[in-house]
């Protein structure tokens, strides 16, 4: 019982240490409409739908530090709040009122995506003043929602896949 | 549900929360620190690996391609040649790349002799920065500090604006929070250099507030003032250096003067190997202007 979790916790671990170094390497994921996807995201509000609470807020506080550290000019802790309170909420939600399958994990990454982009926007756009915010909205930070939470399918099946086969013998 | 208020999870989170604000307060007003510092030293080394395997990845899977049909008519014997053939290949691409970046420093250094040049490579891109910013694998144990210029042979490409120990954060100079002197070598006419997200999207900055009498014109080429302007970077970047050319003059939207559209000789989203200015001469006194520049108007300034 032990042994599977903590095997399971450490395919996490490696997974969320792969989608970082993916995420933030030059030239790896193509750039779309001047965009590059936020791989942690999905990544931490799927394992949150399988996992208990105290472990989908730790894993959640790591994605959120890794995208905060990746950051430039940005703010450390902000993403690792923001992602503890979801994984902590999706958590326990997915225990008796969400079903676990890939519709409800794409509609929680849109809600989960969409709270980060408005506050990056909002914190790292609007409030410095730079000009023209709408056309930042709609040319940069929708793109960007849209090429994150497209990814939240290939993300889902590989941590369906860590639970699925990563399982106490029965 | 108000037993779900008193469990200990939701307490546990509620501190956990609370630290992470405690977090963001203090990042917020005093920069990442030695937090920052501590968790840039753990991903940087992850990161430097992997932009170089990704690196040679994408160099041997062209060479490879190039010869695919060849190879599936050859033998064992003659395929394990190839594949050792290509491995000297990859190096020695590698070779001509190391070769080509130290002629360019090379030339910057005869040509400016005062300039510490330090050479550095793109490892990191963030996926949140609509300005092309970007890490580099030289941090403060290099002698790197914060607003030393960064470069290519071609131009500026940018600033370094976060120093860790290993690492660098640069941002480049199609940041909208970019703002320094520069002027036309043609005509010696001066301006400010600045910058928004719809002209950063197309690669071009902005040469602002000059005269309506202005001789700038299209083809000239723009380099730095040296002067401090407003937010002080002026100051912190030597003389000279060249930034693009212009490309369009038109009429501000916000008052009587004109502004220049320069296209920068550097395109700093596809940079991939830079060079950091540690030291100039009269950098100590730049930054002693500088600051002098940011006091004064940090009492009246309006951002």
């Amino acid at each position: 019982m032990k042994h599977s979790k903590f095997f399971r916790y450490l395919a996490y671990t490696l997974e969320i240490i792969l989608l970082f170094v993916l995420q933030e390497a030059p030239n790896v994921l193509p750039t779309i409409h001047y965009t590059r996807p936020l791989l942690l995201i999905p990544a931490a509000v799927t394992i949150a739908m399988f996992e208990s609470q105290t472990a989908s807020t730790v894993f959640g506080i790591l994605c959120g530090l890794l995208i905060d550290i990746g950051m430039i000019n940005g703010i450390l802790g902000l993403h690792a709040m923001i992602l503890a309170l979801i994984c902590f909420i999706v958590s326990y939600l997915a225990r008796d009122l969400l079903q676990t399958n890939v519709i409800t994990a794409f509609t929680i990454c849109c809600i989960a995506m969409g709270i980060t982009v408005l506050l990056q926007w909002l914190l790292n756009y609007v409030v410095l003043g730079y000009a023209d915010p709408v056309y930042a909205l709609v040319q940069h930070y929708i793109p960007y929602f849209l090429y994150t939470v497209i990814l939240v399918f290939p993300i889902y099946a590989l941590n369906r896949f860590f639970v699925l086969r990563i399982q106490p013998p029965l | 549900m108000n037993r779900f208020f008193q469990t200990k999870k939701f307490k546990g989170l509620i501190v956990v929360l609370f630290l992470l604000f405690s977090l963001v307060l203090y990042t917020s007003t005093a920069g990442p620190g030695a937090v920052g510092d501590m968790l840039n030293s753990i991903a940087m080394p992850l990161q430097k690996v992997f932009s170089s395997v990704t690196g040679k990845a994408q160099t041997n899977t062209a060479t490879i391609s190039k010869s695919k049909e060849e190879l599936q008519a050859e033998n064992t014997k003659l395929q394990q040649q190839v594949n050792e053939l290509n491995q000297k290949l990859t190096n020695y691409y590698s070779a001509v790349q190391q070769n080509e970046q130290y002629k360019q420093f090379l030339g910057i250094k005869n040509e400016h002799k005062d300039y510490q040049l330090l050479s550095a490579s793109v490892i990191e891109r963030d996926p949140n920065s609509l300005f092309s910013s970007f890490t580099i694998d030289q941090g403060s144990v290099s002698g790197v500090t914060k607003d030393c210029p960064v470069i290519t042979s071609a131009g500026l490409v940018g600033w370094i604006s976060e120093v860790s120990a290993l690492s660098s954060k640069v941002t480049t100079i199609l940041d909208e929070s970019s703002q320094f002197g520069v002027r036309d070598t043609a005509n010696r006419d001066t301006g400010v250099l600045d910058s928004e997200l719809k002209l950063a999207d197309q690669g071009i900055v902005k040469m602002s507030y000059l005269a309506n009498g202005t001789t700038i014109k299209k083809g000239d080429q723009i380099v730095t003032s040296g002067l401090a302007v407003e937010s002080g970077f002026g100051g912190k970047f030597p003389r000279g250096l060249p930034i693009g050319t212009v490309s369009a003059i038109k009429n501000s939207p916000y008052d009587v003067s004109l502004y220049a559209e320069v296209r920068p000789y550097v395109n700093p989203a596809k940079v991939r190997d830079v060079m950091v200015i540690t030291d100039f001469r009269g950098k100590a006194e730049a930054a002693k202007e500088s600051s002098s520049q940011i006091n004064s108007s940090s009492s009246g300034a309006s951002r």
